[in-house]
């Protein structure tokens, strides 16, 4: 490849038969200075193990990340050490320092890279390298989101029953967040669009500005959500943030011809390099992309396809319930205050294993206090997030065959909730039987447990509050 | 299209932004008296189609008296430029008032104590919409602010396909919203549907620029006409004074919600919400030997600026009452609430609320109740529904509820 001479883009109309005969080339934005050199190369450092991971080249990928994150370990201890979070959900305060750490290396790693390179002959190519970069990580995660939305039912876990008994008020942002997004098919669908038709862009070099602005777009909104309800500058915040680099260093070239065509609303005109590969690379390099376009929308959708199949794979036990007669140890406790551990709803989830569950079987006592129960299944699959997430569908359908029968026995344990929650609930990986309870389905309404949980012997009678009765769920259209 | 049907259509478009300008709940918000009437000629159960019916109705009437009487007046150029600009200012005005709701909090308030204490599943999707974007400050001020940024832009001439398609993609969103979260028979949608179509056609109108901008980089572009060159001297008069009138108005119709953004950062000492320790009706203690009267015991209360007097009982039910205030008015609700509260005493009268859009709740009693607030405990004392009810709530601190606690609630 080569790169060619600069030329104003008036320059380039064909007027004469030679231009005709000229071997087609590549138009990148020409970028004059050492600054954008730097950034070109700091895109390319910066993208290049995301780029492999999206091209399926884990290997390459992870040794990328390690080779770059030796010296994260010396970064948060004498440069930016981090800050436990101050707000409930901020966990991964490490994320703005990887981000920020990542961003550090990539910009040494170029000035290296220019100091070693001073002649800067190839810039327009290392430029159209860093785009390549750019456009193809964006891309993928935009199909990541978009994924989400259109088949992974992204937050319905917070729809699910377990969550529809607390008071709102004790909600957290983040499930308030997940309540709004994964209600309406529709909005998910609007959603997904506006992040998916982005990715479709970015795979054509014509709309890659247009494809940085809506990415832009798209991930101020993802931020300002997850800033405003999840976390403040955590994980969570810099999942989008993480992205927008890449989407500034598309949109920057053209920031000028941008101000001026929507602000200024004065004549625009794009100053192009050339580049102006041979045939066998050009050929090359479209079969590639036949292979390698599908094979990332394939890769960043299908982990969405099985957890929606996943947590669309509901037990017969799954809703809401009211308690309409409990018996502890053989005394029946009516709906009076005198009552307060009395169990006023439950709640059973679908039992397929859904993301942030409360506990397979959570109820509220007349009190207002909580309690909740995993049901324990022996013969589990390992559930790897992995690029497919295909056991989770399996360990769904698995899970919730168990319950098919009309009456059986669910061996409780403590469940995720109670065990983050209480250090005297047990710890991750043991089993701590609780109890159990054999439950009876009568019809499709009624259903009742009868067993000795927590050394005491239970007798509760469940009648199903249909949700979709329920204002929040009245005029919901959940085709799938 | 014919130049005639082009004349009326263009005309019709003309009338059809005014009213829009009257009647949108943004702008002059003088929708009511068309729903009222669009109530009466059976439109009661949606109001909102009705109204939109009527609005469109109305333009089609308009247009044809307008060309009735005007068959010599302006011709289809100069009226076409007049409805871009007539659109222009309309979808602006939305956008600003919209937005200066959005970022003084007042269009989707901070959500109170009677949403608190119920769960989610009660309340109306749509409701829960409002309620949801309420309870984080940056959420709604930077929607508030990008709808500023698109009225502002949408004033210059200039700036008018940035200030469309900020407008477009704003609003677009809060359509797919509404039409998601909320039955389609109602036509809440409606007052969006007329803003985005407005910033479609103002976008339309320079898409081939837009197009080659973006698809067609190696090829330059050449900016608009960024001034109007009217031919009649009326109009170029006209054009002077236009502005100016518009921004004064625009004025006027901010100051209610400057006042209300201010009024919303009072709150009574008496708003929260209240555990019920102690619960007694008739001088006798509700216990479980009337089983009715047991299930039916206050459990939580909560309490909003004067308006919300909800109670959740035993049996997981939410009552809603009113609270009648004497002099409480809709631009200073907050300060006056606050004011009229502000003793440790007091009397709260309360009657049962309209709660058709409240979701599964049900109306509450009605009464006069006498409150005690000492620190944070409050006694009710009072007949409501014919019997005598003595209540000791305690406070339950706002920060112990997670809705106060969002990252970035301000």
């Amino acid at each position: 490849m080569t790169a060619g001479v600069v030329y104003a883009i008036e320059e380039t109309r064909p007027v004469t038969g030679s231009v005709a005969k000229e071997r087609p080339a590549l138009h990148v934005p020409a970028l004059r200075g050492w600054g954008w050199g730097l950034m070109s190369r700091m895109a390319i450092l910066f993208g290049l193990p995301s780029f492999a991971n999206i091209l399926e080249l884990h290997r390459v990928g992870i040794n990328l990340s390690r080779y770059r994150d030796f010296a994260f370990p010396l970064f948060q201890r004498y440069i930016m050490p981090a800050k436990t979070g101050t707000f409930p959900g901020d966990l991964d305060v490490t994320a703005r320092y990887t981000m920020l750490y990542e961003l550090s290396f990539a910009l040494l790693g170029a000035v290296v890279w220019l100091l070693l390179d001073r002649r800067r002959k190839h810039e327009a190519v290392i430029h159209e390298a860093g785009r390549l970069v750019a456009r193809y990580v964006l891309a993928g995660m935009l199909f990541y989101y978009g994924g989400e939305k259109f088949v992974g039912d992204q937050g319905g876990w917070s729809l699910e029953p377990e969550h529809q008994m607390d008071l709102w008020g004790n909600n957290t942002g983040f499930e308030a967040m997940m309540a709004w997004l994964s209600y309406s098919t529709l909005y998910a669908w609007f959603a997904g669009w506006a992040e998916a038709g982005a990715g479709v862009l970015m795979f054509f070099r014509r709309f890659t500005t247009l494809a940085a602005l809506l990415t832009l777009a798209d991930m101020g909104m993802v931020w300002l959500i997850n800033q405003s309800y999840w976390d403040s500058w955590g994980g969570a915040a810099f999942s989008p943030i993480h992205f927008m680099p890449y989407a500034v260093f598309l949109l920057l070239p053209q920031a000028t011809r941008l101000a001026d065509f929507f602000v200024r609303n004065t004549p625009t005109v794009t100053v192009f390099d050339r580049i102006t590969p041979p045939q066998w690379f050009r050929v090359g390099s479209v079969a590639l992309k036949c292979v390698v376009v599908p094979l990332i929308i394939y890769k960043e959708v299908i982990g969405s396809v099985y957890h929606g199949q996943a947590v669309h794979t509901y037990s017969p036990l799954h809703g809401v319930y009211e308690v309409v007669e409990f018996q502890r140890n053989g005394v029946v406790e009516p709906i009076a205050s005198d009552f307060p551990r009395r169990w006023l709803q439950v709640a059973i989830t679908g039992l397929n294993g859904t993301d942030n569950s409360r506990g397979d079987i959570y109820g509220r006592t007349i009190h207002d206090k909580n309690f909740s129960y995993d049901v324990y299944w022996p013969d589990l699959k390992l559930e790897m997030e992995g690029p497919t997430l295909i056991e989770r569908a399996r360990n769904a359908r698995l899970r919730v065959s168990r319950t098919k029968a009309p009456e059986g026995d669910l061996r409780l344990q403590s469940s995720m909730m109670t065990r983050i929650k209480s250090s005297k609930k047990g710890t991750f990986g043991k089993v701590d039987t609780l109890g159990l309870l054999h439950y009876t389905r009568a019809g499709f309404d009624n259903v009742i447990l009868e067993g000795t949980v927590e050394d005491e012997k239970l007798k509760v009678r469940l009648r199903r509050i249909p949700l979709e009765s329920q204002p929040y769920f009245r005029i919901r259209w959940k085709p799938i | 299209m014919s130049q005639s049907v082009r004349n009326f259509a263009i005309r019709a478009g003309m009338i059809f932004g005014a009213l829009v300008f009257l009647t949108h709940p943004f702008i002059l918000r003088l929708g009511g008296v068309v729903q009222s009437l669009a109530g009466r000629v059976g439109f009661d159960p949606y109001p909102m189609q009705g109204e939109m019916l009527l609005i469109v109705l109305l333009s089609l009437l308009g247009a044809a008296i307008w060309r009735a009487v005007d068959k010599n007046g302006w011709d289809n150029e100069t009226l076409w430029k007049l409805l871009l600009v007539e659109t222009r200012f309309v979808l602006a005005a939305a956008m600003l008032l919209s937005g200066l709701e959005k970022v003084l909090h007042v269009q989707m308030p901070w959500p109170t104590a009677p949403d608190w204490i119920r769960p989610l599943r009660e309340m109306p999707s749509l409701y829960y919409v409002k309620i949801w974007t309420g309870a984080s400050g940056l959420h709604e001020t930077m929607l508030g602010l990008t709808e500023l940024a698109a009225g502002v832009c949408l004033l210059f001439l200039r700036t008018t396909t940035l200030g469309a398609l900020i407008a477009l993609i704003s609003v677009g969103n809060n359509v797919m919203i509404v039409l998601g979260f909320d039955d389609p028979r109602v036509g809440s949608y409606w007052p969006f549907v007329q803003l985005a179509a407005m910033a479609l056609l103002l976008a339309l109108m320079d898409l081939k620029r837009v197009w080659e901008f973006f698809a067609f980089e190696d090829k330059p572009t050449t900016p608009t006409d960024a001034r109007h060159h009217w031919a009649s001297p009326t109009l170029q008069r006209l054009e002077r004074t236009a502005k100016t009138a518009f921004v004064i108005v625009v004025l006027l119709a901010s100051v209610p919600i400057v006042v209300r953004g201010l009024d919303a950062r009072a709150r009574s000492p008496l708003a929260g919400a209240y555990a019920v320790e102690d619960f007694s009706v008739n001088g006798q203690a509700v216990t479980t030997a009337a089983p009715d009267a047991a299930r039916s015991r206050w459990r939580l209360v909560g309490i909003d600026d004067c308006r919300r007097f909800a109670i959740r009982t035993i049996d997981d039910r939410q009552l809603e009452s009113t609270i009648v205030g004497p002099s409480v008015g809709r631009l200073r609700q907050h300060s006056e609430c606050a004011s009229m509260t502000s003793a440790e005493t007091g009397t709260l009268t309360i009657a049962p609320a309209d709660v058709r859009t409240l979701g599964l709740v049900r109306p509450g009693p009605q009464g006069e109740l006498r409150y005690a607030r000492r620190g944070a405990t409050v006694q009710l004392e009072g007949k409501i529904d014919d019997a005598t009810v003595v209540v000791r709530l305690r406070r339950i601190p706002d920060k112990d509820f997670n809705v106060n606690k969002y990252p970035n609630s301000f």
